[in-house]
C-alpha cells in the first residue's frame, strides 16, 4: 500500500493512466481549492469534469475539499486509503447529503466505489470556463471514463 | 462607539467610503502615505482621527516610513535603541510636531514592537516615550488628548502575572487612553480561541472601569464582539492585514511575489466573510441564498456572474465597511442590552449555518465555526462583570 | 543648624531614628531627626524627591529648614518645624462618621495631591504621621522619612505586630513590587487608615476578622473587615474599601481626581 499522500498520489495516478487515460490535470491551481486530480472528456462542444481529492485519512477535511471543486466539476470523489476508510464508510450518509463520491483505493488496481454521486452543472460558470480553456487545446481522448462519469444528460 | 478606518494600502478606498458617511474618521498608516501627502490631505480627513506613528520597529524604513520627520533615521543614520537615550524628547517633539500640524483628534504615543516579551519593555517605553512625550505637551500647554500605543501580547492575556503588569503599568500612566492592539497568532481568519477573547474583553473592560478611552486597532468582525466591554472605537480595515496585527507588514524584507488574498465577502447576518467561490454553490443549492447578503450599492455588482473578482477592486471591502459601519451603530447603547443583542446575532447566524450546511458544506474559514466560541466568551464575559 | 538649637526632649521615635524635640533661637520649636539610611537601591530618587519637599511651602507639611545625607556614615538628617497637635492615632475617635472621615481624606488630599503632582509617593502614610492642627486640618510630618527605609529589609523579617511592621502598607510595598509604586499605593494606605478611623480597629486584624493571620497576611491576602460588633456597615464606607483596598492597583482609583469625586459625591 501507501503511507503516505505522495505515494498514495503516485500509485493513483498510475492506476488512472491505464484504467481511464491521459485526459486528466494534476493538481491544477487558480481555481477553488487545488485538487489532487481533474478528468475530463471532451465530447465535441461539450465537457465533463471530474475531480479526486486523495487523502489517507481526515475523510471531512477531504470532504470540505472536494466540496469546493463542485464549482467546477460535474462530479467529485473522495478518495481514501483503504487502510483508514471506515470512518468515512460509517459516515457515507455525509456524502450522500452532500453529493460527494467516495471511493477507496488500496494501491495498484484496487480501486471501489461506494458511492457514486449524481452528476450537475458546476457551481460557478465563470470556473467551469476557466477550466475548459486550459485543456481546450489539448486533443487527447479519453478511454474508459464511462465507470466513473455514468452520465444521462 | 466610533468606527474609525484602519488604512493601509489603497488608503483611498477608505477615504472615499468616509467621504460617503462611513466611519467617523481615519488611522493613517506611515507606512504607505507619504508624510507631504498626509500634510495636504484636507482638515475633515483628519481632524477627526490620528495617525498610527509605527515606530514599531524603530529604525525599519519601510514603505514612506521614512518621508516622517520623526523617523529615527533621519534623526541619525542607523539609529538604534542606545540613541534613544540622547534623543528621546527630539524624537518625541518632532513626533508630536508632526501630529499636531495634521491637526489630528489625538496625539499617539509610539510603542515598539518585541517578537518576545522583554522585562525591560515597560520600564524602557515610559522612558524613551511617555515620559518625553507627556513632558513636552505638558510644558507646551497642548490640549489634545493623548493616547498611548499597546500591543497586547498573548502572554500579557494569558499569565496572571505579566496581565497585572501590563494593566497596572497602563493604567498607571498620565494619559486620556490607549490605542490598543491585540496581537493575535492564530492561524484562522476569525479568532477561535476563547481564553484569548474571554482575556481580552477583561483587559478592554479593566482600562474602561480605570476611565480610560480605549480605542482598539487592528480589528477583524472580533470588534463586534469586544463591543460588549464598551471601547471608544473600533477599526474597519480592508485587507486582512490590516484586520490583524502582524509585525511582518512592518519589516523591510524582500517578499516574495505578492499572493493575491482570496474574494471574501462579509455578511453582517452570518458574522463572517463568506469565500466568495461558495456563492456560485449558494446559488445552486439555497433558494433564497440573496437574503444572506446584506444590501449596499456594491451588492448588484458582486453578484453578477461576470464580476471577476481581483484584490484590486475595492467593492467587497468597501461592501465591507458599509455594512459593518451599520452593524456596529445599531448596536444599542447600555453594555447590558448590547450583551444580549451580540447573544442573539451570534444565536441566529449559528441558526443560519445550520440550514446553510443542510446543504453546502463550507470549509472552516467560511463556516462560521468561530460564533460557538465568540457565544461562550459573551457568556463568561457577562457572569464576570455582574 | 543643628549647633545652635538647644534640644528640649526625646520624642518617641518608631526605632528607626533619633528624634528630638529642640528649640532654634529663631526659628522656634523644631524637630531634629537623624537616622541611619538603610536603602541605597534608589539614591538618586530619593535626593530628586528631598529636593523637591525641601521647597514646598505648604500648611499640609512641616516646613523643612535643613537637610543632610551623609553616604559615608550612612546617615541622614532633618530639621522641620515642630508641629502643635495631635496626632491622628491620638485623635481618631473625633473621625468616626462617614461625613468625618470624608472630609479629613478631602483635606489629606488636598496636601498630598501637591507631592502626587510632583510624581512623588508618600509611601509611609499612617495614623501616627498625621498631625491634627487646633483648626482641624491636618499635617502631614515624616514625609521625608519614608524615602531611607526600604520595606524589603522589613518585610525580609516579618512578625506580627511591632514597632517596625509595616501595617499600613500597600501589597505591592510588601511584595517589593517597586514598578508598582505610584499614588495608588498612598490611596491604599488612606484607605486603611479610613476604615480604621470608621471601624475602629485596624480593618485587616486578624483578631476581629477571626482568622489566625497577621494583618500583613491579611493585606495580602485581601481578608478586611467592613462592620464590627459595634459598628454596623455604612456602604459609602464600602465602596470606598472597594476602590482603595484592591490588590492590584489597576482596581483601585486611577488617579486622585477620581478619589476626590468620589468622596465630594458622598459627602
Amino acid at each position: 500500500m501507501f503511507e503516505t499522500e505522495l505515494e498514495m498520489s503516485k500509485q493513483f495516478e498510475k492506476f488512472i493512466k491505464s484504467s481511464f487515460g491521459n485526459t486528466y490535470l494534476k493538481e491544477q491551481q487558480g481555481l477553488f481549492g487545488v485538487p489532487d486530480f481533474i478528468f475530463y472528456e471532451k465530447k465535441n462542444e461539450d465537457f465533463t469534469f471530474v475531480s479526486f481529492e486523495l487523502k489517507i485519512k481526515n475523510w471531512k477535511r477531504a470532504a470540505k475539499q472536494a466540496f469546493r471543486h463542485k464549482s467546477f466539476s460535474n462530479i467529485t470523489y473522495v478518495i481514501l486509503g483503504s487502510k483508514y476508510a471506515n470512518p468515512a464508510l460509517e459516515n457515507i450518509d455525509f456524502f450522500k447529503q452532500y453529493n460527494i463520491g467516495l471511493a477507496t483505493y488500496a494501491g495498484e488496481n484496487y480501486f471501489e466505489i461506494h458511492y457514486k454521486p449524481e452528476i450537475h452543472e458546476p457551481y460557478s460558470e465563470y470556473l467551469k470556463q476557466k477550466l475548459i480553456e486550459k485543456i481546450a487545446y489539448r486533443r487527447k481522448k479519453t478511454i474508459k471514463i464511462r465507470p466513473i462519469l455514468d452520465y444521462q444528460f | 462607539m466610533k468606527v474609525y478606518h484602519q488604512t493601509g494600502f489603497r488608503q483611498n478606498w477608505n477615504i472615499e467610503s468616509f467621504e460617503q458617511g462611513v466611519g467617523d474618521g481615519l488611522i493613517y498608516s506611515p507606512v504607505n502615505l507619504d508624510a507631504d501627502k498626509l500634510l495636504l490631505l484636507d482638515g475633515h480627513l483628519k481632524r477627526t482621527g490620528f495617525i498610527d506613528p509605527q515606530l514599531y520597529l524603530l529604525n525599519e524604513a519601510k514603505g514612506t516610513l521614512d518621508t516622517y520627520p520623526y523617523f529615527p533615521g533621519n534623526i541619525k543614520p542607523d539609529y538604534s535603541t542606545p540613541d534613544l537615550d540622547n534623543s528621546n524628547v527630539l524624537l518625541a517633539q518632532l513626533c508630536i510636531d508632526f501630529q499636531l500640524k495634521n491637526d489630528f483628534e489625538y496625539i499617539i504615543i509610539p510603542t515598539r514592537y518585541y517578537a518576545d516579551n522583554p522585562t525591560t519593555y515597560f520600564a524602557q517605553t515610559s522612558d524613551y516615550f511617555v515620559i518625553p512625550f507627556c513632558d513636552f505637551i505638558k510644558n507646551k500647554g497642548i490640549r489634545k488628548k493623548i493616547l498611548l500605543s499597546v500591543i497586547v501580547k498573548a502572554i500579557m492575556l494569558s499569565d496572571e502575572e505579566k496581565r497585572n503588569e501590563a494593566l497596572n503599568w497602563i493604567t498607571g500612566q498620565n494619559v486620556d487612553g490607549v490605542y490598543l492592539i491585540f496581537e493575535d497568532n492564530s492561524a484562522t481568519k476569525q479568532i477561535k480561541d476563547f481564553e484569548f477573547l474571554f482575556n481580552s474583553l477583561l483587559f478592554i473592560q479593566i482600562l474602561k472601569n480605570n476611565g480610560m478611552e480605549v480605542h482598539l486597532g487592528y480589528n477583524n468582525t472580533e470588534a463586534l464582539l469586544f463591543s460588549i466591554a464598551m471601547p471608544d472605537s473600533v477599526t474597519i480595515g480592508s485587507f486582512e492585514n490590516l484586520r490583524s496585527f502582524g509585525i511582518k507588514r512592518f519589516q523591510d524584507i524582500e517578499n516574495g511575489p505578492m499572493r493575491g488574498p482570496r474574494a471574501r465577502l462579509y455578511s453582517s447576518q452570518l458574522i463572517q466573510w463568506v469565500d466568495y467561490q461558495y456563492i456560485g454553490a449558494f446559488k445552486k443549492l439555497i433558494s433564497d441564498y440573496e437574503n444572506l447578503f446584506d444590501d449596499s450599492e456594491f451588492k448588484p455588482l458582486m453578484f453578477k456572474p461576470e464580476f471577476n473578482w481581483h484584490f484590486l477592486k475595492s467593492e467587497p471591502y468597501k461592501h465591507y465597511f458599509f455594512v459593518f459601519n451599520r452593524q456596529i451603530k445599531s448596536l444599542p447603547e447600555s453594555q447590558t442590552d448590547r450583551i444580549e443583542n451580540i447573544k442573539i446575532q451570534i444565536k441566529n447566524a449559528v441558526n443560519l449555518f445550520r440550514k446553510i450546511e443542510d446543504s453546502v458544506l463550507l470549509d472552516e474559514n467560511s463556516d462560521g465555526s468561530h460564533l460557538p466560541t465568540w457565544f461562550n466568551a459573551v457568556n463568561a464575559f457577562q457572569k464576570e462583570i455582574k | 543648624m543643628i549647633k545652635d538649637c538647644k534640644i528640649i526632649k526625646d520624642l518617641p521615635s518608631g526605632g528607626q531614628k533619633n528624634v528630638q524635640l529642640a528649640e532654634h533661637p529663631e526659628i522656634g520649636l523644631v524637630v531634629i531627626k537623624r537616622g541611619e539610611i538603610k536603602s541605597f537601591t534608589s539614591l538618586e530618587r530619593i535626593k530628586r524627591e528631598i529636593e523637591l519637599l525641601s521647597v514646598l511651602k505648604s500648611e499640609f507639611y512641616p516646613q523643612q529648614y535643613h537637610f543632610n545625607i551623609d553616604i559615608k556614615t550612612k546617615e541622614f538628617e532633618i530639621v522641620e518645624d515642630y508641629i502643635e497637635g495631635a496626632s491622628l492615632r491620638e485623635s481618631m475617635k473625633s473621625f468616626a462618621t462617614v461625613e468625618q472621615i470624608f472630609t479629613l481624606l478631602l483635606s489629606l488630599i488636598d496636601g498630598l495631591s501637591i507631592i502626587w503632582e510632583l510624581n512623588i509617593v508618600h509611601r509611609d502614610l499612617k495614623p501616627e504621621n498625621i498631625i491634627i492642627r487646633k483648626n482641624g486640618n491636618p499635617c502631614i510630618i515624616d514625609l521625608g522619612i519614608a524615602r531611607f527605609l526600604d520595606l524589603e529589609a522589613l518585610t525580609k523579617t516579618i512578625a506580627p505586630i511591632g514597632p517596625c511592621t509595616p501595617i499600613y502598607a500597600a501589597p505591592e510595598q510588601l511584595t517589593n513590587n517597586k514598578n508598582v509604586i505610584d499614588p495608588r499605593t498612598d490611596f491604599f494606605c488612606l484607605g486603611i487608615i479610613s476604615m480604621e478611623m470608621f471601624l475602629g480597629v485596624h480593618p485587616f486584624d486578624g483578631k476581629y476578622l477571626e482568622n489566625q493571620f497577621s494583618i500583613v497576611e491579611n493585606i495580602l491576602q485581601d481578608n478586611y473587615l467592613l462592620e464590627t460588633r459595634h459598628v454596623n456597615r455604612d456602604e459609602r464606607m464600602v465602596e470606598l474599601a472597594a476602590k482603595t483596598l484592591q490588590l492590584q492597583p489597576y482596581n483601585r482609583f486611577r488617579n486622585y481626581i477620581q478619589l476626590q469625586s468620589f468622596l465630594i459625591k458622598h459627602l
